[in-house]
């Protein structure tokens, strides 16, 4: 049985129906997970028993006639900063090796409840700072159009588990672009909800004010459905939102009426063709659907790279401090005192991005250069938000592309770090201001003869995640780079 | 109203060189709010518990976790506030103080940093001089760490979390003493505003204090942070011996020895105070606010709520006691010593309807219970008799069923087996006499052979005739009344029915 | 927080001894030839961050989270609590019932 080429709702509903079964989902996911997976480095740890006891549950509920929530029986995959009680729940990190959390993350209980079938945990940049997945301590994960490419990252193990058609839904966490940018790299779906749409409790915090659950899915309506059952206020999380779950947009694929605005600064002169020709070609068909497109303009673009950088390394920083040898995870002796012991454990404990993140948002919080960087950027903040509201007065989505290119080769950015962080210059302004935003698959590139996604990004303004998602679902019904596959997901 | 001039401050006199000084104090006083659970965690929280059993993934800072505001804290807070005369912000903000220590599990320390949930109000002292305060903001407590057990350091995260408000004064005091009395009205504040036990030797009220000297007239002199202080006492004792050390140390003439920016700890056994942290450790804390927490809102209907809900304080019920109960100001100090005890006498003199009869059995008797090695109790609450126990023993005494002194025996005998005073009126046999007939026929014989006694009452002397109240009383076992007995004895005389 | 409305452009350039002391604050024993590859990382980095201090942020508010939302507050009720033995499982070091650490004399914060 081919369930690798069905989509959660569809897998969900040929269980319900009787035509599969949990167990042989779970199962099949399980094989694929060990093969592919393994060769793709998509997964830190697999956890078969429980999944394929949790799988068989679902099973005998379904025979004995009990009514099976909406994703009975779906394998998903969960991100290694997310706790999950029992699970590895170590960040692609040294300092948290073995540490198995003492509780589950409320939008994974959401999803369990709704008969979903976590199967194991995810790779990623350690602490999910990164965009290509090389600074996990476990190795990077592969693209599987182009195993000499980066999945993208943080989300890079995720993003690689579901374009492999290993799950139908991962799990993935999007701080500055963190699933959007992995999604268009590996030519999937990636929605960032609105900031306090989605419960943080159990998400491993990087930057609490940037940081947003956010799923991966081959289809627009498996985003749906999942960003149903998983949003919603949780009184153990302060910051999200006091309202109910997200409502889906209306059926209709007709985008009749809605104004994109594609902003200037995101279409740059230096653009790479192949981007700005996808672009270009998506407005062509949004406007085939009834949209109406306008240009307008997202003045401080430029600051949004030095403002994620600070405001995002500021907060882990601090995030970061409670790793410190004592409670959990890694134990390095060092001088024999209290401070050596935190420090040599700290030293061994992270790599040399997390690293230097501490030490970017340790001096831009310290004593002296506070108002120069933290405060500056936190005002600058506001500007780019603003930015958002303006042109928001104009159009109802904003489009542009989700990465300047497609999928790098592994080692391509590692040596300069700055490199590396101009690749977050699309994703992360609707990080900052909060805003909903996807990443659709929305084309390809041709590179030395191997096919590579591109992805296009839509944001939307505050709480319209439905919005974007509805215009996410008519674009891909009137295209095909949804459906096509990478050679290695045979 | 501000700090006195240097003028009209006593000031101290250096030992030394006669010259007087000018200290000047600010105190911050870490005070427990009465919760049942920590400020951002749901664990309960008890003093005393097993190490590490009140614990949740939240105070153990498991990765992930997410603090959410105790709204039973804010109240409490809020009242403290209210009750110190403050200013409660409708917003305040939760910030980060960064510093790394075993005993702080994130890492960080969730409190408030520019903009506190209160700001000015103040204390005043029974000198009748206004201390101001800066501000107050709510903070959450780090674990404890136990440096003096085997090899290694422990960690116990039980107090972890537990929900502080930081008092912080102004620069205001002047003396040792003032000092201590700041402390002394500021605890019988919180108290009574039912914010927090304020015991110190639960850590539920702690402090440190700010000091510097200077002469008369000249500028302020380096502040130096006292620490480690866990008792009024020892604040005292610290302060008076960190005055006369600066002090000395400037009159030395030499500036190597001259106060410098610091935290000193103070050590109760030699009572003297040791460097602890010098400026240059001093932490740079990277204070930034708290990105999982929203804005706190104070709504004025909420402000308004929690003023209607502050129970009376301190100083005004010892003016009730005195203005409309007819207390002695004396005992109207003595039951105000806690809110407790002020709640248990209002409670008794309510139910047996003469308020100077129930402060007189409850400052007497009933506090005097709770030193007697006989009975178990040493707190009001663990007392197996309530209000109502002793108002019921107070009827008896008021209507006549008892004595007064049998009324102590019987209330000894509640206290002790937290039986009723009716039933153990009976089962002592300490019901009063006050048949007539009995009361008179011991009088009689009471008066056999008292010529003396008899001449001078003739004579106008009423007052002889206590030495025959004696007498009756022994014969009647106690349970005569001695008022009536008083009486027939004098009524006996004057009808010349003794001889 | 003081605030200074113009940022000082003549912030020293990062060096060995600012990352040592960066290092240290934010406990991080780094060893000498990553302080070496850290400090020219540093100065390119935060010079390429120039743009966000060279805007004009005169009177804008800053902006801590991206929606306003007033906190929640929860009611003061018990929530269960860790068993002990799971919670010191995870420790990497324990004493009896107690996390176990290096001695330290001398409380802080």
């Amino acid at each position: 049985m081919a369930h690798e080429r069905k989509d959660a709702v569809g897998l969900a509903r040929a269980i319900a129906a009787g035509e599969s079964s949990a167990e042989a989902a779970v199962s099949e996911a399980l094989e694929r997970a060990r093969g592919l997976g393994a060769r793709l480095a998509c997964f830190l740890s697999l956890e078969p028993d429980g999944a394929l006891a949790r799988a068989r549950e679902l099973d005998r509920a379904r025979a004995d006639g009990r009514a099976l929530g909406p994703l009975a029986g779906v394998p998903i995959a969960i991100k290694a900063n997310m706790a999950t009680e029992g699970f590895e729940t170590n960040c692609a990190s040294r300092i948290l090796a073995g540490y198995r959390a003492p509780y589950t993350a409320t939008f994974v209980q959401r999803l369990v409840d709704a008969g979903a079938v976590p199967i194991g945990v995810t790779n990623m940049d350690e602490f999910a700072m990164g965009s290509s997945g090389e600074n996990s301590a476990f190795g990077p994960a592969m693209n599987p159009w182009d195993e000499t490419r980066t999945p993208g990252g943080s989300s890079s193990g995720a993003a690689a588990a579901v374009a492999a058609g290993i799950v139908p839904i991962a799990l993935g966490s999007d701080t500055g672009g963190s699933v959007r940018q992995p999604a268009a790299f590996c030519g999937i779906q990636g929605f960032k909800p609105t900031y306090g749409r989605v419960s943080r409790y159990g998400l491993i915090a990087f930057a609490s004010s940037l940081d947003q659950v956010s799923p991966f899915a081959r289809t627009v309506r498996d985003l749906e459905l999942v960003m149903e059952l998983m949003s919603g206020a949780d009184p153990m999380d302060s910051s999200s939102l006091p309202m109910g779950p997200m409502r889906r947009g209306p059926d209709t694929v007709r985008l009749d009426g809605l104004r994109i605005g594609l902003p200037k600064e995101y279409l740059p002169d230096g653009l790479d063709g192949r981007v700005r020709g996808a672009v270009e070609a998506a407005a062509e068909t949004l406007r085939s659907l009834g949209a109406e497109v306008v240009e307008v303009s997202l003045p401080h673009t430029d600051a949004a790279i030095p403002c994620y950088y600070v405001v995002a390394t500021a907060e882990a920083s601090s995030n970061l401090a409670r790793f410190d040898g004592v409670r959990y995870g890694l134990r390095v002796d060092g001088d024999g005192s209290l401070a050596g012991m935190m420090a040599a454990t700290r030293e061994a404990g992270f790599g040399p991005e997390v690293k230097r993140r501490i030490l970017l948002g340790t001096y831009v919080l310290s004593s002296g250069y506070y108002d120069a960087w933290y405060g500056q950027a936190m005002k600058v903040r506001r500007l780019l938000r603003r930015d958002f509201d303006r042109a928001f007065e104009s159009c109802d989505l904003v489009l542009g592309p989700t990465s300047p290119t497609p999928a790098f080769t592994l080692g391509e950015k590692t040596a300069d770090p700055l490199t590396m962080y101009l690749n977050d210059i699309l994703t992360a302004p609707a990080s900052l201001a909060g805003l909903p935003a996807i990443s659709v698959p929305g084309g390809f590139a041709l590179e030395n003869g191997t096919r590579l996604p591109l992805g296009l990004q839509l944001v939307g303004p505050p709480l319209e995640d439905g919005r974007v998602l509805h215009a996410a679902r008519a674009f891909e019904s009137a295209t095909s780079f949804h459906s096509e596959r990478p050679p290695l997901f045979a | 109203m501000s700090r006195p001039t240097d003028d009209v401050v006593t000031g101290v006199v250096s030992p030394k060189t006669g010259q007087r000084w000018i200290p000047v104090l600010g105190i911050e006083v870490h005070c427990q709010l009465k919760t049942e659970t920590k400020l951002f965690s749901q664990a309960p929280y008890r003093f005393g518990a097993e190490p590490n059993t009140r614990i949740t993934a939240v105070c153990t800072a498991q990765p992930g976790t997410l603090p959410v505001l105790n709204e039973a804290a804010v109240a409490l807070a809020v009242r403290a506030a209210l009750a110190l005369g403050a200013n409660v912000a409708n917003w305040s903000k939760f910030d980060r103080k960064n510093y790394f220590y075993c005993d702080l599990p994130k890492g960080y320390q969730i409190t408030q940093f520019d903009q506190p949930y209160c700001t000015g109000g103040g204390v005043t002292l029974p000198s009748g001089r206004f201390v101001r305060l800066t501000r107050i903001h709510m903070e959450e407590d780090a674990g404890k760490a136990i440096h003096d057990r085997g090899p290694d350091t422990l960690v116990d995260l039980n107090r972890a979390g537990v929900p502080l408000i930081e008092i912080v004064s102004e620069a205001d005091l002047c003396s040792a003493q003032e000092a201590f009395d700041y402390l002394t009205s500021l605890k019988e504040t919180l108290q009574f505003a039912g914010a927090s036990d304020c015991d110190m030797e639960k850590g539920s009220l702690r402090c440190d204090v700010n000091i510097s000297v200077h002469r008369p007239g000249e500028k302020w002199g380096t502040k130096v942070e006292l620490k480690n202080l866990n008792s009024f006492r020892n604040v005292m004792a610290a302060t008076e011996f960190e005055i006369l050390r600066q002090i000395e140390a400037y009159e030395s003439g030499d500036p190597a020895r001259f106060p410098v920016q610091e935290t000193r700890a103070f050590d109760a056994g030699s009572g003297r105070t040791r460097t602890m942290r010098s400026k240059e450790d001093a932490h740079d804390y990277r204070y930034f606010p708290e990105p999982d927490l929203p804005p706190l809102y104070l709504s004025p209907e909420f402000l308004q709520a929690q003023a209607e809900a502050l129970p009376e304080s301190a100083p005004n019920r010892r003016q009730r006691y005195v203005e409309s109960m007819g207390l002695s100001e004396y005992d109207a100090g003595v039951l105000t010593a806690t809110p407790a005890l002020a709640r248990w006498f209002e409670e008794t003199a309510r139910l047996c309807g003469s308020p100077k009869d129930a402060a007189n059995w409850i400052s007497n008797e009933v506090l005097r219970a709770l030193s007697d090695p006989e009975i178990e109790a040493r707190s009001l609450e663990d007392l197996p008799v309530g209000p109502d126990g002793v108002a019921e023993l107070i009827t008896l005494v008021l209507s006549g069923r008892v004595n007064v002194p049998g009324g102590r025996e019987v209330l000894r005998a509640m206290l002790k087996t937290g039986k009723r005073a009716g039933a153990l009126l009976s089962e002592l046999g300490l019901e009063q006499v006050n048949d007539e007939a009995q009361l008179e026929a011991w009088c009689q014989e009471a008066l056999v052979g008292k010529d003396k006694v008899i001449a001078d009452v003739l004579a106008g002397k009423d007052k002889a005739v206590g030495a025959l109240v004696g007498p009756v009383m022994k014969a009647s076992k106690g349970k005569a009344n001695p008022q009536v007995v008083t009486e027939i004895l004098l009524r006996l005389i004057r009808s010349g029915a003794a001889s | 927080m003081p605030e200074s409305p113009v940022p000082p452009a003549d912030a020293p350039a990062p060096d060995g001894a600012l990352i040592q002391k960066t290092a240290s604050l934010a406990r991080l024993a780094l060893d000498p030839s990553e302080v070496e590859h850290l400090v020219p990382q540093f100065a390119r980095i935060l010079g390429s961050f120039e743009t966000l201090r060279a805007l004009d942020t005169t009177g804008i508010e800053p902006m801590t989270r991206p929606i306003e939302l007033e906190t929640v507050q929860r009611a003061d009720e018990a929530g269960p609590c860790l068993d002990r033995e799971a919670a010191l499982g995870l420790a990497p070091k324990r004493s009896d019932e107690f996390y176990a650490v290096p001695k330290t004399l001398e409380a802080e914060g």
